[in-house]
Protein backbone atom coordinates (compact mmCIF):
# COMPACT_ATOMS: atom_id res chain seq x y z
CA UNK A 1 0.00 0.00 0.00
CA UNK A 2 3.10 1.89 0.38
CA UNK A 3 5.86 2.13 -2.44
CA UNK A 4 8.81 3.93 -1.75
CA UNK A 5 11.04 3.55 -4.84
CA UNK A 6 14.38 5.47 -5.17
CA UNK A 7 13.92 8.23 -2.70
CA UNK A 8 16.90 10.77 -2.57
CA UNK A 9 16.84 13.93 0.08
CA UNK A 10 19.65 16.55 0.64
CA UNK A 11 19.32 19.14 3.63
CA UNK A 12 21.30 21.75 2.12
CA UNK A 13 24.75 19.97 1.54
CA UNK A 14 24.20 16.90 3.88
CA UNK A 15 22.88 13.81 1.82
CA UNK A 16 20.13 13.13 4.52
CA UNK A 17 18.10 10.31 2.33
CA UNK A 18 20.11 7.74 0.14
CA UNK A 19 18.17 5.91 -2.70
CA UNK A 20 15.93 4.68 -0.74
CA UNK A 21 13.14 1.78 -1.40
CA UNK A 22 10.33 0.28 0.57
CA UNK A 23 6.90 -1.19 0.34
CA UNK A 24 4.28 -1.69 2.87
CA UNK A 25 1.61 -4.03 2.90
CA UNK A 26 -1.73 -3.29 4.29
CA UNK A 27 -1.56 -4.49 7.99
CA UNK A 28 2.19 -4.57 8.15
CA UNK A 29 3.60 -2.49 11.23
CA UNK A 30 7.35 -1.29 10.62
CA UNK A 31 9.46 -0.46 13.20
CA UNK A 32 12.38 2.13 11.79
CA UNK A 33 15.02 2.22 13.88
CA UNK A 34 18.78 3.24 13.75
CA UNK A 35 21.53 5.91 15.83
CA UNK A 36 19.95 9.57 15.54
CA UNK A 37 21.00 11.05 12.45
CA UNK A 38 20.40 8.30 10.07
CA UNK A 39 17.32 9.64 8.53
CA UNK A 40 14.40 8.01 10.03
CA UNK A 41 12.13 10.24 10.98
CA UNK A 42 12.69 11.79 7.75
CA UNK A 43 12.32 8.94 5.92
CA UNK A 44 8.62 9.41 8.13
CA UNK A 45 7.58 12.93 7.12
CA UNK A 46 8.24 12.52 3.56
CA UNK A 47 5.61 9.88 3.52
CA UNK A 48 3.23 12.53 4.68
CA UNK A 49 4.58 15.02 2.83
CA UNK A 50 5.91 17.30 5.36
CA UNK A 51 9.03 17.07 4.17
CA UNK A 52 9.88 17.14 0.13
CA UNK A 53 12.06 15.11 -1.84
CA UNK A 54 14.75 15.80 -4.29
CA UNK A 55 14.34 12.65 -6.52
CA UNK A 56 12.88 8.96 -6.92
CA UNK A 57 9.17 8.72 -5.97
CA UNK A 58 6.44 7.80 -3.00
CA UNK A 59 3.42 6.42 -3.49
CA UNK A 60 0.50 5.37 -0.79
CA UNK A 61 -2.82 3.88 -2.72
CA UNK A 62 -1.50 4.29 -5.94
CA UNK A 63 -1.43 7.87 -5.31
CA UNK A 64 1.53 9.98 -5.24
CA UNK A 65 2.69 11.93 -2.65
CA UNK A 66 3.98 15.26 -3.33
CA UNK A 67 3.88 18.63 -0.90
CA UNK A 68 3.75 21.18 -3.81
CA UNK A 69 0.29 19.68 -5.01
CA UNK A 70 -3.03 20.78 -3.86
CA UNK A 71 -3.92 17.54 -3.63
CA UNK A 72 -1.59 16.48 -0.76
CA UNK A 73 -4.43 17.54 1.62
CA UNK A 74 -6.73 14.72 0.43
CA UNK A 75 -3.90 12.18 0.75
CA UNK A 76 -2.81 13.37 4.12
CA UNK A 77 -6.21 12.76 5.56
CA UNK A 78 -5.45 9.07 5.05
CA UNK A 79 -2.05 9.32 6.34
CA UNK A 80 -2.37 9.50 10.54
CA UNK A 81 0.85 11.07 11.94
CA UNK A 82 1.87 11.13 15.70
CA UNK A 83 4.65 13.25 16.58
CA UNK A 84 6.97 13.33 19.37
CA UNK A 85 6.21 16.29 20.58
CA UNK A 86 1.87 15.76 20.61
CA UNK A 87 1.49 19.47 19.27
CA UNK A 88 -1.86 19.27 20.63
CA UNK A 89 -3.92 21.99 20.06
CA UNK A 90 -3.85 24.19 23.24
CA UNK A 91 -6.70 26.09 22.19
CA UNK A 92 -8.95 23.83 22.15
CA UNK A 93 -10.43 21.07 25.08
CA UNK A 94 -9.77 17.14 24.63
CA UNK A 95 -13.22 16.81 22.51
CA UNK A 96 -12.65 19.93 19.99
CA UNK A 97 -8.89 18.35 19.83
CA UNK A 98 -10.40 15.51 18.26
CA UNK A 99 -13.37 16.48 16.43
CA UNK A 100 -11.94 20.14 14.70
CA UNK A 101 -10.53 17.85 11.45
CA UNK A 102 -13.48 15.27 10.73
CA UNK A 103 -16.29 18.43 11.28
CA UNK A 104 -14.24 21.16 8.87
CA UNK A 105 -12.66 18.16 6.57
CA UNK A 106 -14.93 15.61 6.16
CA UNK A 107 -18.17 17.38 7.12
CA UNK A 108 -19.61 15.71 9.96
CA UNK A 109 -21.81 17.01 12.23
CA UNK A 110 -20.94 17.91 15.78
CA UNK A 111 -22.93 15.09 16.89
CA UNK A 112 -21.85 12.55 14.72
CA UNK A 113 -17.79 13.41 15.29
CA UNK A 114 -18.29 13.58 19.02
CA UNK A 115 -19.95 10.17 19.14
CA UNK A 116 -16.85 8.87 17.01
CA UNK A 117 -14.67 10.85 19.52
CA UNK A 118 -16.31 9.15 22.60
CA UNK A 119 -15.10 5.89 20.90
CA UNK A 120 -11.73 6.86 20.15
CA UNK A 121 -11.34 8.07 23.71
CA UNK A 122 -12.68 4.87 24.76
CA UNK A 123 -9.97 3.15 23.43
CA UNK A 124 -6.95 5.42 25.01
CA UNK A 125 -8.48 5.00 28.00
CA UNK A 126 -9.57 8.64 28.40
CA UNK A 127 -13.24 8.89 28.30
CA UNK A 128 -13.21 11.19 31.78
CA UNK A 129 -11.33 13.62 29.58
CA UNK A 130 -13.30 14.63 27.73
CA UNK A 131 -14.06 18.37 28.20
CA UNK A 132 -10.42 19.50 29.78
CA UNK A 133 -7.79 21.63 28.46
CA UNK A 134 -4.80 19.84 26.94
CA UNK A 135 -2.39 21.61 29.35
CA UNK A 136 -3.96 19.95 32.41
CA UNK A 137 -2.72 16.22 30.76
CA UNK A 138 0.15 14.65 31.51
CA UNK A 139 2.53 14.01 28.34
CA UNK A 140 1.42 10.06 28.35
CA UNK A 141 -2.39 11.46 28.28
CA UNK A 142 -1.44 14.34 25.84
CA UNK A 143 0.23 11.52 23.24
CA UNK A 144 -3.21 9.15 23.37
CA UNK A 145 -5.14 12.22 22.54
CA UNK A 146 -2.89 12.80 19.96
CA UNK A 147 -3.08 9.08 18.91
CA UNK A 148 -6.67 9.47 19.26
CA UNK A 149 -7.14 12.78 16.76
CA UNK A 150 -5.42 11.20 14.37
CA UNK A 151 -7.72 7.81 14.04
CA UNK A 152 -10.14 10.12 13.96
CA UNK A 153 -9.97 10.75 10.45
CA UNK A 154 -10.27 7.03 10.26
CA UNK A 155 -6.66 6.89 8.07
CA UNK A 156 -5.79 3.40 6.83
CA UNK A 157 -2.38 4.17 7.78
CA UNK A 158 -0.38 5.58 10.70
CA UNK A 159 2.98 7.11 11.25
CA UNK A 160 4.27 7.63 14.79
CA UNK A 161 7.53 9.59 15.69
CA UNK A 162 9.28 8.44 18.22
CA UNK A 163 6.20 8.59 19.67
CA UNK A 164 7.31 7.98 23.65
CA UNK A 165 10.78 10.13 23.65
CA UNK A 166 9.60 12.77 25.12
CA UNK A 167 7.75 11.35 27.71
CA UNK A 168 8.68 10.60 31.38
CA UNK A 169 9.51 7.05 31.72
CA UNK A 170 6.44 5.81 33.65
CA UNK A 171 4.58 6.98 31.24
CA UNK A 172 5.86 5.13 27.82
CA UNK A 173 3.96 1.91 28.53
CA UNK A 174 0.56 3.85 28.70
CA UNK A 175 1.40 5.02 24.95
CA UNK A 176 2.92 1.60 23.61
CA UNK A 177 0.19 -0.43 24.91
CA UNK A 178 -2.54 1.69 22.92
CA UNK A 179 -0.29 1.16 19.35
CA UNK A 180 0.21 -2.36 20.18
CA UNK A 181 -3.79 -2.80 20.53
CA UNK A 182 -3.65 -0.86 17.03
CA UNK A 183 -1.39 -3.50 15.88
CA UNK A 184 -3.16 -6.07 17.00
CA UNK A 185 -6.14 -4.43 15.28
CA UNK A 186 -4.41 -4.68 11.97
CA UNK A 187 -3.60 -1.42 11.48
CA UNK A 188 -0.76 -0.58 9.33
CA UNK A 189 1.71 0.84 10.80
CA UNK A 190 5.24 2.55 10.59
CA UNK A 191 6.72 3.53 13.82
CA UNK A 192 10.51 5.14 14.28
CA UNK A 193 11.37 3.89 17.91
CA UNK A 194 13.99 3.44 20.23
CA UNK A 195 11.71 0.74 22.45
CA UNK A 196 13.59 -2.00 21.17
CA UNK A 197 11.23 -4.46 23.39
CA UNK A 198 7.81 -3.47 21.62
CA UNK A 199 10.12 -3.02 18.25
CA UNK A 200 10.35 -6.97 18.99
CA UNK A 201 6.70 -7.75 20.44
CA UNK A 202 4.31 -5.66 17.53
CA UNK A 203 6.84 -5.18 15.02
CA UNK A 204 6.14 -7.69 11.46
CA UNK A 205 9.73 -5.57 10.09
CA UNK A 206 12.32 -4.12 11.35
CA UNK A 207 13.92 -1.79 8.99
CA UNK A 208 17.59 -0.72 10.46
CA UNK A 209 18.69 2.93 8.93
CA UNK A 210 22.14 4.20 9.14
CA UNK A 211 23.62 7.12 7.52
CA UNK A 212 20.35 7.83 5.02
CA UNK A 213 20.32 4.22 4.26
CA UNK A 214 18.40 1.03 4.97
CA UNK A 215 21.14 -1.00 5.95
CA UNK A 216 18.50 -4.32 7.31
CA UNK A 217 15.16 -5.05 6.06
CA UNK A 218 14.77 -7.91 8.10
CA UNK A 219 12.12 -9.74 10.88
CA UNK A 220 12.69 -8.80 14.38
CA UNK A 221 13.47 -12.38 15.12
CA UNK A 222 16.11 -12.23 12.78
CA UNK A 223 17.37 -8.60 13.67
CA UNK A 224 17.57 -9.35 17.51
CA UNK A 225 19.30 -12.74 17.42
CA UNK A 226 21.40 -12.27 14.74
CA UNK A 227 21.60 -8.93 12.91
CA UNK A 228 23.92 -8.74 9.61
CA UNK A 229 25.63 -6.18 9.57
CA UNK A 230 28.03 -4.41 11.89
CA UNK A 231 26.45 -1.21 11.73
CA UNK A 232 23.11 -2.90 13.57
CA UNK A 233 25.47 -5.48 15.86
CA UNK A 234 27.07 -1.82 17.70
CA UNK A 235 23.55 -0.23 17.44
CA UNK A 236 21.77 -2.93 19.49
CA UNK A 237 24.60 -3.20 21.71
CA UNK A 238 24.56 0.26 22.64
CA UNK A 239 20.81 0.35 22.52
CA UNK A 240 20.43 -3.42 24.94
CA UNK A 241 23.44 -1.80 26.89
CA UNK A 242 25.56 -5.29 26.40
CA UNK B 1 -11.57 73.68 37.50
CA UNK B 2 -14.63 72.64 38.86
CA UNK B 3 -16.39 75.33 37.83
CA UNK B 4 -15.58 75.11 34.31
CA UNK B 5 -16.45 71.26 34.48
CA UNK B 6 -19.89 72.65 36.00
CA UNK B 7 -20.04 75.22 32.73
CA UNK B 8 -18.81 73.48 30.31
CA UNK B 9 -19.42 69.24 30.65
CA UNK B 10 -21.54 68.63 28.15
CA UNK B 11 -19.47 70.69 25.70
CA UNK B 12 -16.71 68.63 26.42
CA UNK B 13 -18.62 65.37 26.62
CA UNK B 14 -19.61 65.81 22.88
CA UNK B 15 -18.71 68.78 21.42
CA UNK B 16 -21.63 70.77 19.97
CA UNK B 17 -23.79 68.04 19.12
CA UNK B 18 -26.49 67.60 18.08
CA UNK B 19 -26.32 71.24 16.09
CA UNK B 20 -22.85 70.64 14.70
CA UNK B 21 -21.09 66.88 14.20
CA UNK B 22 -20.15 64.49 16.74
CA UNK B 23 -16.83 66.59 18.84
CA UNK B 24 -14.93 66.02 22.59
CA UNK B 25 -14.56 63.49 24.26
CA UNK B 26 -17.14 61.20 22.47
CA UNK B 27 -15.52 61.97 19.35
CA UNK B 28 -11.59 61.10 20.49
CA UNK B 29 -13.83 57.41 21.62
CA UNK B 30 -15.60 56.80 18.75
CA UNK B 31 -11.78 57.09 17.13
CA UNK B 32 -10.32 55.11 18.87
CA UNK B 33 -12.49 52.20 19.21
CA UNK B 34 -13.73 52.32 15.53
CA UNK B 35 -9.94 52.88 14.46
CA UNK B 36 -8.80 50.33 16.13
CA UNK B 37 -11.65 47.75 14.91
CA UNK B 38 -11.17 48.40 11.32
CA UNK B 39 -7.37 48.74 12.04
CA UNK B 40 -7.28 44.87 12.99
CA UNK B 41 -8.39 43.65 9.69
CA UNK B 42 -5.73 46.05 7.71
CA UNK B 43 -3.56 44.71 10.02
CA UNK B 44 -4.18 41.00 9.49
CA UNK B 45 -4.51 41.63 5.79
CA UNK B 46 -1.17 43.77 6.08
CA UNK B 47 0.30 41.01 7.57
CA UNK B 48 -0.02 38.33 4.55
CA UNK B 49 2.28 40.13 1.96
CA UNK B 50 4.86 39.82 4.86
CA UNK B 51 4.53 36.17 5.30
CA UNK B 52 4.57 35.58 2.07
CA UNK B 53 6.93 33.22 -0.01
CA UNK B 54 7.63 35.34 -2.63
CA UNK B 55 10.67 37.67 -1.45
CA UNK B 56 9.87 40.69 -3.93
CA UNK B 57 6.34 40.77 -2.08
CA UNK B 58 7.56 40.23 0.93
CA UNK B 59 10.45 42.89 0.28
CA UNK B 60 7.76 45.55 -0.91
CA UNK B 61 5.62 45.13 2.50
CA UNK B 62 8.31 45.86 4.18
CA UNK B 63 9.37 48.55 2.83
CA UNK B 64 5.78 50.35 2.61
CA UNK B 65 5.42 49.41 6.57
CA UNK B 66 8.54 50.57 7.14
CA UNK B 67 8.00 53.89 5.75
CA UNK B 68 4.28 54.27 7.43
CA UNK B 69 5.81 53.29 11.28
CA UNK B 70 9.22 55.67 10.39
CA UNK B 71 6.99 58.82 9.41
CA UNK B 72 5.70 61.07 12.08
CA UNK B 73 1.69 60.32 12.20
CA UNK B 74 0.99 63.94 11.75
CA UNK B 75 2.92 63.80 8.74
CA UNK B 76 0.69 61.12 7.28
CA UNK B 77 -2.34 63.01 8.61
CA UNK B 78 -1.49 66.04 6.37
CA UNK B 79 -0.98 63.46 3.22
CA UNK B 80 -4.14 61.87 3.77
CA UNK B 81 -6.11 65.41 4.59
CA UNK B 82 -4.75 67.26 1.39
CA UNK B 83 -3.87 63.90 -1.16
CA UNK B 84 -6.84 62.11 -0.89
CA UNK B 85 -9.41 65.05 -1.88
CA UNK B 86 -6.81 65.34 -4.39
CA UNK B 87 -6.52 61.91 -5.55
CA UNK B 88 -10.19 60.97 -5.44
CA UNK B 89 -12.25 64.67 -5.71
CA UNK B 90 -14.27 64.40 -2.98
CA UNK B 91 -13.45 65.61 0.34
CA UNK B 92 -13.51 64.19 3.77
CA UNK B 93 -15.14 65.45 6.76
CA UNK B 94 -11.70 65.98 9.01
CA UNK B 95 -12.91 63.30 11.72
CA UNK B 96 -13.04 60.43 8.95
CA UNK B 97 -9.77 61.92 7.27
CA UNK B 98 -8.88 61.07 10.87
CA UNK B 99 -10.39 57.78 11.08
CA UNK B 100 -8.29 56.42 7.59
CA UNK B 101 -5.07 57.67 8.73
CA UNK B 102 -5.09 55.96 12.38
CA UNK B 103 -6.62 52.88 10.61
CA UNK B 104 -3.29 52.63 8.01
CA UNK B 105 -1.23 54.22 10.42
CA UNK B 106 -2.50 51.62 13.67
CA UNK B 107 -2.51 48.47 10.27
CA UNK B 108 1.21 48.73 9.97
CA UNK B 109 1.71 48.62 13.67
CA UNK B 110 -0.68 45.71 14.44
CA UNK B 111 0.56 43.50 10.87
CA UNK B 112 3.89 43.43 12.82
CA UNK B 113 2.10 42.42 16.03
CA UNK B 114 0.35 39.30 13.61
CA UNK B 115 3.45 38.03 12.41
CA UNK B 116 5.30 37.94 15.59
CA UNK B 117 2.25 36.32 17.35
CA UNK B 118 2.05 33.65 14.21
CA UNK B 119 5.60 33.69 14.43
CA UNK B 120 5.88 32.83 18.11
CA UNK B 121 4.19 29.73 18.07
CA UNK B 122 5.71 26.17 17.53
CA UNK B 123 5.96 25.16 13.75
CA UNK B 124 4.45 21.69 15.37
CA UNK B 125 1.33 23.58 15.49
CA UNK B 126 1.17 23.93 11.40
CA UNK B 127 2.33 20.79 10.60
CA UNK B 128 -0.35 18.83 13.27
CA UNK B 129 -3.13 20.59 11.28
CA UNK B 130 -1.29 19.64 7.84
CA UNK B 131 -0.90 16.15 8.95
CA UNK B 132 -4.40 15.93 9.37
CA UNK B 133 -5.18 17.31 5.75
CA UNK B 134 -5.93 21.07 6.67
CA UNK B 135 -4.83 23.55 3.82
CA UNK B 136 -2.77 26.62 4.70
CA UNK B 137 -5.69 28.53 5.03
CA UNK B 138 -7.76 26.55 7.07
CA UNK B 139 -4.80 25.98 8.99
CA UNK B 140 -4.58 29.65 10.08
CA UNK B 141 -8.73 30.38 10.53
CA UNK B 142 -8.62 27.05 12.66
CA UNK B 143 -5.19 26.59 14.31
CA UNK B 144 -2.92 29.56 14.18
CA UNK B 145 -5.02 32.39 14.52
CA UNK B 146 -7.41 31.68 17.46
CA UNK B 147 -3.42 31.28 19.68
CA UNK B 148 -1.80 33.64 17.88
CA UNK B 149 -4.93 36.42 18.76
CA UNK B 150 -4.43 35.50 22.21
CA UNK B 151 -1.13 35.84 22.46
CA UNK B 152 -1.76 39.32 20.93
CA UNK B 153 -4.04 40.89 22.82
CA UNK B 154 -2.06 42.29 25.85
CA UNK B 155 -0.02 43.99 22.43
CA UNK B 156 -3.32 45.20 21.18
CA UNK B 157 -4.40 46.80 24.62
CA UNK B 158 -1.41 48.99 24.34
CA UNK B 159 -1.92 49.60 20.94
CA UNK B 160 -5.73 51.25 21.87
CA UNK B 161 -4.30 53.38 24.79
CA UNK B 162 -1.92 54.66 22.08
CA UNK B 163 -4.66 55.35 19.59
CA UNK B 164 -6.44 57.21 21.89
CA UNK B 165 -3.84 59.79 22.46
CA UNK B 166 -3.11 59.88 18.57
CA UNK B 167 -6.49 60.88 17.77
CA UNK B 168 -4.96 64.32 19.71
CA UNK B 169 -3.89 65.10 16.67
CA UNK B 170 -6.93 65.56 14.63
CA UNK B 171 -7.22 68.92 16.04
CA UNK B 172 -4.55 69.78 13.35
CA UNK B 173 -6.81 69.16 10.99
CA UNK B 174 -9.97 70.63 12.93
CA UNK B 175 -11.45 67.11 13.95
CA UNK B 176 -13.72 68.12 17.17
CA UNK B 177 -11.99 65.56 18.95
CA UNK B 178 -11.59 66.13 22.86
CA UNK B 179 -8.23 68.17 22.58
CA UNK B 180 -9.76 70.96 19.48
CA UNK B 181 -12.40 70.99 21.83
CA UNK B 182 -10.25 71.66 24.49
CA UNK B 183 -8.22 74.18 23.07
CA UNK B 184 -11.62 76.18 22.17
CA UNK B 185 -12.27 76.04 25.32
CA UNK B 186 -9.27 77.71 26.70
CA UNK B 187 -9.62 80.30 24.09
CA UNK B 188 -12.99 81.19 25.55
CA UNK B 189 -11.79 81.24 28.85
CA UNK B 190 -8.87 83.84 29.15
CA UNK B 191 -6.57 83.03 31.75
CA UNK B 192 -7.70 79.39 32.78
CA UNK B 193 -6.17 78.02 30.15
CA UNK B 194 -4.04 75.96 32.48
CA UNK B 195 -6.82 74.45 34.48
CA UNK B 196 -8.34 73.98 31.09
CA UNK B 197 -5.39 71.94 30.18
CA UNK B 198 -5.17 70.05 33.32
CA UNK B 199 -8.44 68.52 32.47
CA UNK B 200 -7.31 67.76 29.25
CA UNK B 201 -4.95 65.62 31.22
CA UNK B 202 -6.82 64.14 33.36
CA UNK B 203 -9.49 62.83 30.68
CA UNK B 204 -6.62 60.88 28.67
CA UNK B 205 -5.16 59.41 31.98
CA UNK B 206 -8.81 58.66 32.85
CA UNK B 207 -8.71 56.48 29.40
CA UNK B 208 -5.96 54.88 29.00
CA UNK B 209 -5.13 54.29 32.90
CA UNK B 210 -7.76 51.21 33.14
CA UNK B 211 -6.29 50.02 29.79
CA UNK B 212 -2.98 50.19 31.27
CA UNK B 213 -4.06 48.30 33.87
CA UNK B 214 -6.23 45.70 31.90
CA UNK B 215 -2.53 45.36 29.31
CA UNK B 216 -0.87 44.30 32.88
CA UNK B 217 -3.01 42.38 34.13
CA UNK B 218 -3.74 39.99 30.33
CA UNK B 219 0.42 40.05 30.27
CA UNK B 220 0.09 38.27 33.64
CA UNK B 221 -2.16 36.03 32.61
CA UNK B 222 -0.27 35.08 29.20
CA UNK B 223 3.11 33.96 30.81
CA UNK B 224 0.82 31.76 33.41
CA UNK B 225 -0.46 29.83 31.22
CA UNK B 226 2.72 30.01 28.87
CA UNK B 227 4.11 28.42 31.69
CA UNK B 228 1.76 25.76 32.12
CA UNK B 229 2.03 24.63 28.65
CA UNK B 230 5.59 24.30 28.77
CA UNK B 231 5.72 21.91 31.94
CA UNK B 232 3.33 19.77 31.58
CA UNK B 233 1.56 18.34 34.66
CA UNK B 234 2.61 14.86 35.61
Amino acid sequence: MIAISHLDKHFDRLHVLKDISLTVQTGEVLVLCGPSGSGKTTLLRTINGLESIDRGSITVDGKTIDPKTSEIRALRQGIGFVFQQFNLFPHLSVIDNITLAPRKLKGLTREAAEAKAMQLLDRVGLRDKRDVHTDTLSGGQQQRIAIARALAMEPPVLLFDEPTSALDPEMVGEVLAVIRELAQDGMTMLCVTHEMGFARDVASRIIFMAEGAIVEDTTPAQFFTAPESARARAFLQDILGH
Amino acid sequence: MIEILQEYWLQLLIGGFPHTPLGGLALTLVLAVSGLVLAMPVGLLMAVPLRSRLKPVRALAELIIFYIRSVPLLLHVLWVYFLLPAALGVSFPPAITMLITLVLFNGAYISKIVVAGIDALPRGQTEAAMSLGFGPVQTMRFIILPQALRNMLPSLVSQLSLLIKETALGAAIGATEATQTFLDLANNLPGQAIQAYALLALAYFALCYPLLLLGRRLERRGRRTAKIALEPAS
